[in-house]
């Protein structure tokens, strides 16, 4: 909450120079809002990065685990309702269950992170591994921001605590199901 | 501005992503290496011939050097989406800077020349082409503005490339780091000092490829004239086929002055 304003700020500061690069749109918003966020991120010493190439963008390093962070983004025309749902990668999650479609079970998502890091070097170490994900929901013709929020997907040594299962397939990709209150920060709306 | 001035300001940036190179160089080659310390929790997961084209050794490398650089506070990041992957303003200028990894393997495509995005440059030009009907004229165009106007502010657009030479080895940490430059590339407004040089031709017709090793100093400065490339890394612990590859990038290394 406290970088809010910094980050939506991050946000708009393409339109100042929109007419200079906008004929050379493809329509993809991620690269500028990674930018912003990753930056942010990367600023605030959280941790000690990791060069780990199975993980999410963002991974580091801290005193007591190791966390994983994604960037989803989606314009406002792709989800109208502003519904908190996002895609959900196999290496950006250490939970492992069943994935949803029209109601029944159809599949197993296999998650390809360790629900805890084991540390060779320089001490030996058991960490858990944590996964979040900011979502930003964006303006196409603005970059207005009208809802942004952050996940933490549970452990996978959470699974047996979990009342509902939250994995569903859309197209081709795993989603989160609508889970207000539970494992979601609503940041703005 | 004039075409002296702008070249002094990336100069004076250049010089800037330089000395934090040399002064981050550790503990960048550090970062780049911290993946073996879980590298039991990952390795049997990872599996670039499942579609997956990368290396082990580039995700990782861009996620620590560009959090180097975000912690210095070089700029204020922007979103525009037509830009390097690091893109900021400063007090002076728009900055575009981008990171390239090859492998020794493809040392060809990193001795002299880089390739480089539509998206991360300002620079345009007709270049020649050599094909079996002999010289053909192709034109680029860079995506990039050579000023930026922020409410009637004009700011140039800056561009450079951070260049990653490594060797993938069998055994953990099955790489080593032999290369690391930073480079600049000369802004469109600078077209009538360094033409077509700048270009080599990409390995498609609309792709090109930055030919530093012709346009290697900064040609409006001063002499002595400062280099349009900077070595930050050169692993003198390398084989010596990759050294003699590297014959170039070893002159200018051994020719820098601080």
């Amino acid at each position: 909450m406290y970088a809010k304003d910094t980050l939506f700020e991050g946000f708009r500061s393409a339109n100042d120079l929109r007419d200079q690069w906008e004929n050379n749109w493809e329509a993809e918003y991620v690269q500028g809002a990674e930018r912003i966020v990753y930056s942010f991120f990367n600023s605030q010493g959280f941790g000690k990065h990791n060069s780990n190439p199975v993980s999410s963008d963002l991974f580091f390093q801290t005193e007591d685990a190791f966390i994983h962070i994604d960037l989803k983004t989606t314009l406002t025309t792709n989800k109208p309702d502003l519904s908190p749902k996002h895609d959900i990668e196999q290496n950006q999650s250490s939970y492992q269950g069943p994935i949803i479609i029209n109601s029944s079970q159809s599949n197993i998502f296999k998650a390809q992170l360790p629900t805890h890091y084991k540390t060779t070097n320089p001490k030996n170490q058991t960490l858990p591994c944590l996964t979040y994900f900011v979502v930003i929901i964006f303006e196409k013709d603005t970059f207005e921001v009208p809802c942004m929020y952050i996940t933490c997907v549970p452990n996978g040594l959470l699974k047996k605590y979990m009342e509902i299962e939250f994995l569903v397939q859309e197209k081709e990709k795993i989603s989160m199901q609508d889970l207000i209150g539970k494992i979601v920060n609503i940041l703005n709306f | 501005m004039t075409p002296k001035e702008l070249e002094e300001l990336e100069n004076t940036y250049l010089d800037e992503f330089h000395h934090f190179l040399l002064f981050a160089k550790r503990r960048i080659l550090r970062g780049l290496n911290t993946k073996e310390t879980i590298r039991n929790d990952w390795e049997d997961k990872w599996s670039p011939d499942s579609g997956e084209r990368r290396s082990e050794f580039d995700i990782g490398a861009e996620r620590i050097i560009y959090a180097f650089f975000n912690t210095q506070g070089f700029g204020i990041p922007n979103s525009t989406p037509v830009g390097s992957d690091m893109f900021f303003e400063t007090e002076d200028a728009f900055i575009h800077i981008d990171m390239k990894t090859v492998q020794t393997r493809n040392i060809g495509d990193y001795t002299t020349s880089i390739f480089v995005g539509q998206n991360q440059n300002s620079y345009s030009s007709d270049y020649s082409v050599r094909s079996k009907g002999g010289l053909v004229t192709r034109s680029y165009s860079g995506n990039l503005p050579s000023y930026y106007n922020v409410n009637g502010n004009m700011k140039p657009c800056l561009t450079y490339f951070l260049t990653i030479l490594y060797e993938e080895l069998d055994n953990a940490p099955k790489f080593k780091v032999l290369n690391i430059n930073i480079l600049c590339m000369p802004n469109g407004d600078l077209v009538s000092q360094y033409g077509a040089r700048v270009f080599k031709a990409g390995k498609n017709p609309d792709k090109v490829r930055f030919n530093f090793s012709e346009v290697e100093d900064f040609e409006l400065l001063n002499d002595p004239k400062p280099k349009r490339i900077r070595i930050a890394y050169f692993n003198e612990d390398m084989d010596e086929q990759w050294k003699t590859k590297l014959k170039y990038l070893k002159g200018v290394y051994d020719e820098q002055r601080f």
